[in-house]
């Protein structure tokens, strides 16, 4: 470790920046992924609320600054799924409740990846920390060498 | 620390620094298309397996309009063919601006050697 020189502490020193930097995106990709499995979540709790229903229901139907329209539920026994790229399926409930537990599992394998890179990068990370430790005290622990100007 | 060099390879270190910028988006831009792409092939997939009687909406601006399923395949498509060549685009783009980048590091590095060379023979 004493052999590193002061080019290889640079070269680590970029590394370590790099790695905090990705570090960083992760975190808030896994915010970012977290936050769909929780609408995911709200979504499932909604319709199991709601699907024991089977006539009209009334409710209100948020227009944004905390205000709300009546209106009826006409068809409470299925739901619309989107399935990305603006595209959205009339669904049954007993189909949307897959649908969404199968999305719900696909980003919850994903945060693990994702947890997983993560953890990798920070061990990387202490590592550099503490191969900078090694080499600090190496350097504290060298005589000052004059250039003799 | 870039003030202690000549002007001219402050200048090509400025350029080379716009250029890693370059990538940095274009990267960034492919990353986008392929992760769009990628959403409307999920939900092509999607889309086929659905009987044809099913009920799909298509978003158009805020609104949610009802569509046919064959229609909607076919828009689909279209969109993925147009994503695919967007991103070949963006593949041109990223492999220029690579040379582009490994061109102004050669150019940096010869500068820098001829400046030391100066430095060692005035000495």
């Amino acid at each position: 470790m004493s052999q590193m020189n002061e080019q290889d502490a640079r070269n680590l020193l970029a590394q370590h920046r790099e790695y905090k930097a990705r570090v960083e995106t992760l975190y808030q990709q896994i915010n970012a992924v977290q936050s769909q499995i929780d609408e995911c979540t709200s979504a499932l709790n909604t319709i199991n609320e709601l699907k024991e229903i089977n006539d009209e229901l009334d409710t209100m139907v948020p227009i944004g600054a905390g205000s709300y329209l009546h209106a009826k539920l006409t068809k409470p026994d299925t739901v619309v799924v989107n399935i990305g790229a603006g595209i959205s399926v009339e669904k049954t409930v007993e189909n949307a409740i897959k649908t969404l537990n199968r999305r719900k599992d696909d980003l919850t394998k994903t945060v693990e990846q994702l947890q997983s890179s993560m953890n990798q990068l920070t061990k990387s990370i202490e590592e550099i920390e503490n191969k900078f430790q090694d080499y600090s005290q190496s350097q504290q622990r060298q005589p000052p060498q004059y250039s003799g100007q | 620390m870039n003030n202690e060099y000549p002007p001219q390879v402050q200048n090509q270190i400025a350029q080379l620094q716009q250029v890693q910028q370059q990538a940095q988006s274009l990267a960034m831009q492919k990353m986008q298309t392929e992760s769009l792409k990628k959403e409307s092939e999920n939900a092509l997939e999607e889309l086929k397996e659905l009987s044809d009687d099913s009920v799909i909406y298509r978003a158009i601006g805020g609104l949610q309009i009802q569509a046919n399923k064959d229609e909607t395949i076919d828009k689909l498509n279209e969109k993925i063919e147009s994503l695919s060549l967007r991103i070949q685009s963006i593949t041109r783009q990223e492999e220029r601006v690579s040379k582009r980048f490994t061109q102004l590091q050669e150019q940096i590095k010869q500068s820098m050697g001829q400046q030391q060379g100066q430095g060692h023979q005035a000495q």
